[in-house]
């Protein structure tokens, strides 16, 4: 009885614990990246891109889905990446740089040619959500965190 | 005021309470009688128990067969024709020219009046005003995951299922609020989703139309200027709507007459300027996880929205 | 006996004469162009009858694109050969009608919208470019490419829109800037695309960007300064929409007040479409503009109820002030984007028996108008090509009568025929007078389509739909999804067809010589017999055609053909580097209709000249003024 009660308990706990980790802020996440991929002279290796907290995250992958869009990003780049009026964002080719951080800031940025810049409309924490969406759009479809509810058929 | 469906106020809620105490009386009664025949059998005393002949038998069996078959048959036969009767006065037509469209999201109730000129309609959220007396008709659709749409003291409950369109509608008896609740586990916050159905005078009620049509109103003073630029500028125009703004969101409730509204966050919390500030500066404070981001006001920005918001009546 | 000095004078006054009298079989208004000095200013209704020059994009204010050059014709267009060509430094769809005023053709690229000015005595050497420094945002609120349609002239000016809305004029000789006039937000999701028309002193400029929640409009700019004169727009109330005491609409359902606010949800008529994004025709006689609207903003027609006026319809407006004459409604509430943009041929019909006056719509949703240009009434409407989504236009209300299985709204509705870009979409068709057949750029395309929920936020796309397309043979046909018609608008019939694989994306250009230009997206540049449909000559260009051909006569008396390849546009966005196998639903719906698009041509921008090879003809044969109807 006791061991179950201790099971028990050790599910209701783990049932609280909904994985929010800190967020780094776009502040942060600037100044810990750096505006710039080539770092002349010595030290490049020690640059540590961080990496986003809900990369690989199914529930945030889903909700990354969802503000994906809510934010109307499948009109311009597809609902699943392929692309259209913006550029796709399920192949391996990226103007301003494919790790989570280039694709957050890209986010909160905009870009030259089109792309709106969202800082202050998108906050953080669902930017990194959607940043954790379109990074399960490069692998494939047999992946293993891809979200599972079919948005109202 | 704890709405119970045993507090019946509207013509749906008559008939499903009246049916629950007929039923609870009936099956009192059944068990009661049933109980005692239990405890007769198992309490009388029974010296020498020998085998009943035919004879014997002929009296308990008889017993069995018109209490035990026959009874029921005919108690169950009748509480057949009554239910069926009350399903008949359940689904009698609406009788409104206008319709009621609620749409569940997670975690609040999007409402939309339809009419048959479609200028006439409008958009709001958490809180049906419906005239004393008449039946409105409520269309009922899902964004996202099934819900269900109860307000005890008015009708039973009705899902909301993504995909389809399921109908009811509401009678109120008299004027007065009606909590309502979202009857189907929905996620995180399926416990915050209430809404209010408002019964009103006609009179009454056709002044609430009039206002709800009107598009909000252009902000006064600098403090109000300053708050809808704020509401502007942060990314609230994008999710939420506002009539006559340029915000025109539909994943958020409409705010065009917040102000006018009994409660904020699906009924969560009263519509006060304390609440509402508090509600804008952390919603994931009130209610964890909801969708509303918690987006970083200073204070002067803070105070200046929620007075803007405050004139949307 | 007449000292050097007199003779010498003699000679000198005889030289004029001379010149006067070879040119006298000529149009004087071309000689003086051709003497190399300042373009003309002759009002465009004269210009627009020298088939020696392309002085707007749709050849003359009827529409007509037929040129009454003979030099090429059936018989000898099989020798035509490339004279010159001209890159011009940009990528994306080449949609343009190269002007030619003069000696000087004048070319608009796609974004960033680069003006240049070719001097064809020297073979298409540059004589200047114009670039207007268009902001690069712009092109992330585009639907489908950077394109521009063309310039127009007038007055010694080269008048164009820009992508980031505004609309500049240069001057013709030098390429100096005269005025420039920013007319609309890209923040709004406004852009500009067309090929503008001057009317009078006045020149006309509409919007686009129906996907992106754009309230339409078209405006009047004065042609010296550039200022707004009058802005009519496409939705709102009566004062917006410049309807008032001459507006006098056929049909019952248009007399109403503030129509393009009633026919609307609350408020949604300010985010409700209706850009005039394509063409404009003029009638001098009856001093009338006509131009349509694009669809009604949010494809999801559930998010919209009501007929949504003044979307997808055609106005007849008064140049001057703007004022509407009449409207008719084409498609009301639509429920398939089909923008009512179309050309609309200014021509002399017999219709019952009896030669009038008419306007002839080859109609995006797939029913061929011909309608009454004095009024708005609808003579007849007749299908010309593959329809589902409509049984016919009842002629008494001139309203379609649906198909309610091909409604659209929240639910899905398959095997809707034409699909969106329609049965033609803005390329545009060319009318022969000679043969009396309109010559048409069509789509072979049906669709799959569903509305969804539509979050509006400015500046991004609102759109609410779900659509797939394919051909109109049925999905995974890639053989015929578009095709080149020759259609008898008198008997309603069609007189040939070719079948083409990918839907024919390049406006058309007949001439007198019984030869009907056009391109395809597969590279094609094709010359076909106007009465027998006999392809006589193609050419295989460097990439796909989406321009508007155009045929001149050269400084030295020989007819070219002048057209832009350089894929693009809606139809060419397979081509622009996206999957729409992986995501079927990506732009719009088209790329899953064309994805081995990317197998036939890859992005260009290409100006192509042809012409007949050896010397100009000796004699310079009379050129026929052939009636523009």
């Amino acid at each position: 009885m006791t061991r179950f009660a201790h099971s028990m308990l050790l599910l209701v706990i783990a049932a609280c614990n909904t994985n929010e980790p800190p967020v780094p802020s776009s502040q942060q996440a600037t100044a810990l990246l750096g505006k710039t991929y080539i770092s002349p002279g010595a030290g490049a290796d020690t640059l540590n891109f961080t990496r986003n907290p809900y990369e690989g995250d199914p529930a945030a992958v889903t909700q990354g889905k969802q503000f994906y869009t809510w934010y109307n990003c499948h009109s311009c780049h597809g609902t699943l990446g392929g692309g259209g009026m913006g550029p796709p964002l399920l192949d391996a080719q990226w103007i301003y740089g494919g790790d989570p951080v280039s694709i957050f800031e890209s986010i909160l940025e905009g870009r030259p040619n089109g792309m709106p810049t969202w800082r202050g409309r998108i906050p953080d924490d669902q930017a990194w959500k959607i940043v954790a969406y379109v990074q399960s759009l490069q692998k494939n479809p047999a992946a293993i965190s891809q979200p599972s509810r079919v948005q109202n058929p | 005021m704890t709405p119970s469906a045993l507090d019946p106020r509207g013509h749906g809620a008559d008939v499903i309470a009246q049916l629950w105490w007929v039923l609870l009386a009936l099956c009192t009664l059944v068990a009661l009688i049933t109980l005692a025949a239990l405890v007769y059998a198992a309490l009388r005393p029974r010296p020498n128990w020998q085998r009943p002949t035919a004879e014997q038998d002929r009296g308990p069996t008889r017993a069995i067969v018109y209490a035990g078959i026959v009874g029921p048959v005919i108690i169950l036969a009748g509480l057949f024709v009554y239910v069926l009767s009350a399903l008949g006065a359940l689904s009698v037509p609406a009788d409104s020219p206008y319709s009621i469209v609620v749409t569940g999201y997670q975690w609040w109730w999007d409402v939309r009046y339809r009419f048959p000129n479609q200028a006439d309609g409008f958009r709001t959220a958490n809180e049906l005003r419906i005239p004393v007396g008449r039946r409105v008709r409520v269309d009922l659709e899902s964004f996202d995951v099934i819900h269900s749409f109860w307000v005890p003291q008015l009708h039973g409950k009705i899902d909301l299922i993504p995909g389809r369109k399921n109908e009811i509608w509401l009678q109120a008896n008299e004027p007065g609020v009606y909590r309502g609740q979202c009857a189907e586990f929905c996620g995180l916050q399926h416990t915050r989703m209430a809404f209010h159905v408002v019964a009103l005078e006609p009179a009454e009620f056709d002044a609430w139309l009039m206002q709800q049509r009107r598009p909000a109103p252009e902000p006064r003073t600098a403090a109000e200027q300053h708050g809808r630029v704020t509401y502007e500028s942060h990314g609230c125009a994008i999710c939420h709507a506002i009539q006559g703004t340029t915000s025109r969101g539909i994943v958020a409730p409409d705010l065009t007459h917040v102000a006018s509204r009994m409660y904020l966050a699906a009924g969560t919390i009263p519509t006060t300027r304390g609440h509402m500030a508090g509600w804008i500066s952390d919603p994931q404070h009130v209610k964890p996880g909801v969708n509303m981001p918690r987006v970083p006001l200073d204070p002067d920005e803070l105070n200046n929205l929620v007075t803007w918001l405050l004139t949307l009546r | 006996m007449a000292t050097t000095r007199t003779r010498t004078l003699r000679l000198i006054a005889a030289v004029p004469l001379i010149t006067l009298l070879a040119g006298c079989q000529q149009d004087r208004v071309r000689l003086e162009a051709r003497k190399g000095g300042a373009p003309s200013n002759a009002p465009l209704t004269e210009l627009q009858q020298d088939d020696g020059q392309w002085v707007m994009a749709a050849k003359n204010y009827a529409s007509t694109r037929f040129s009454g050059l003979t030099q090429i014709d059936t018989s000898n267009v099989q020798s035509l050969a490339l004279a010159w060509s001209f890159s011009t430094g940009q990528l994306r769809g080449h949609e343009a009608a190269p002007l030619v005023i003069g000696s000087t053709m004048y070319v608009t690229t796609p974004f960033p919208n680069v003006l240049y000015a070719l001097d064809l005595e020297k073979n298409g050497a540059l004589k200047w470019k114009f670039e207007p420094e268009v902001d690069r945002a712009a092109q992330g609120v585009a639907c489908c490419d950077v394109v521009n349609r063309g310039a127009a002239y007038a007055d010694g000016k080269v008048i164009f829109s820009t992508l980031d809305n505004h609309v500049v004029a240069v001057d013709a000789e030098s390429g100096e800037q005269v005025w420039r006039t920013k007319l609309g937000s890209i923040h709004r999701g406004e852009t500009m695309t067309a090929a503008p028309l001057v009317v009078k002193d006045k020149v006309l400029v509409g919007n686009s960007g129906g996907e992106l929640g754009v309230r339409g409009w078209l405006k009047a700019l004065s042609v010296s300064t550039g200022e707004v004169v009058w802005t009519a727009y496409s939705t709102g109330p009566d004062s917006d929409v410049l309807i008032g005491p001459n507006f006098k609409p056929f049909y019952p359902q248009y007399q109403g007040k503030d129509l393009g606010v009633s026919t609307w949800p609350p408020d949604q008529w300010q985010i409700g479409g209706g850009t005039a994004w394509a063409w404009i025709s003029y009638d001098p006689e009856l001093d009338l503009i006509f131009y349509g609207t694009g669809n009604a903003g949010v494809w999801n027609p559930a998010l919209r109820p009501g007929d949504n006026l003044w979307s997808a319809a055609i106005f007849a407006r008064d140049p001057d002030d703007g004022q509407a004459r009449w409207a008719y409604q084409f498609t009301p509430h639509d429920e398939h984007d089909y923008d009512a943009v179309m050309e609309n041929l200014i021509l002399e019909l017999p219709i019952n028996g009896q030669n009038r006056k008419v306007l002839l719509r080859p109609e995006r949703n797939g029913f061929m108008y011909i309608m009454d240009p004095t009024n708005g009434q609808v003579l007849s409407a007749e299908p010309y090509g593959p329809i589902t989504w409509a049984e016919r236009i009842d002629l008494k209300t001139g309203r379609p009568v649906l198909v309610q299985d091909k409604r659209t709204g929240n639910r899905l509705a398959t095997n809707v025929c034409p699909a969106s870009p329609g049965m033609k979409d803005w390329p545009p068709s060319a009318w022969s007078p000679r043969t009396r057949l309109l010559y048409i750029p069509m789509n072979h395309l049906c669709m799959d389509y569903r509305g969804v929920e539509a979050n509006y936020i400015a500046g991004t796309p609102y759109v609410g739909a779900e659509v797939e397309m394919y051909s109109a043979e049925g999905r995974g046909n890639t053989e015929w999804r578009g095709s080149f018609t020759a259609w008898d608008p008198v008997s309603q019939r069609q007189a040939w067809q070719i079948k083409e694989k990918f839907p024919v994306w390049s406006g058309a250009v007949v001439t007198a010589g019984d030869v009907v230009f056009y391109g395809t997206l597969d590279r094609w540049f094709k010359a076909v017999n106007a009465r027998t449909g006999d392809v006589l000559w193609q050419y295989q260009l460097g990439s796909g055609v989406t321009g508007q051909p155009v045929t001149y006569l050269g400084p030295d008396g020989k007819q070219y053909v002048a057209v832009l390849s350089g894929v693009g546009g809606w139809a060419g966005i397979s081509a622009l580097g996206v999957y729409p196998e992986q995501d079927p639903t990506i732009g719009l719906g088209f790329p899953i209709a064309v994805p081995d698009l990317p197998d036939y041509t890859a992005q260009g921008g290409m100006l192509y000249v042809f012409t007949l090879p050896g010397p100009a003809p000796q004699q310079q044969p009379q050129q026929q003024r052939v009636s523009v109807r």
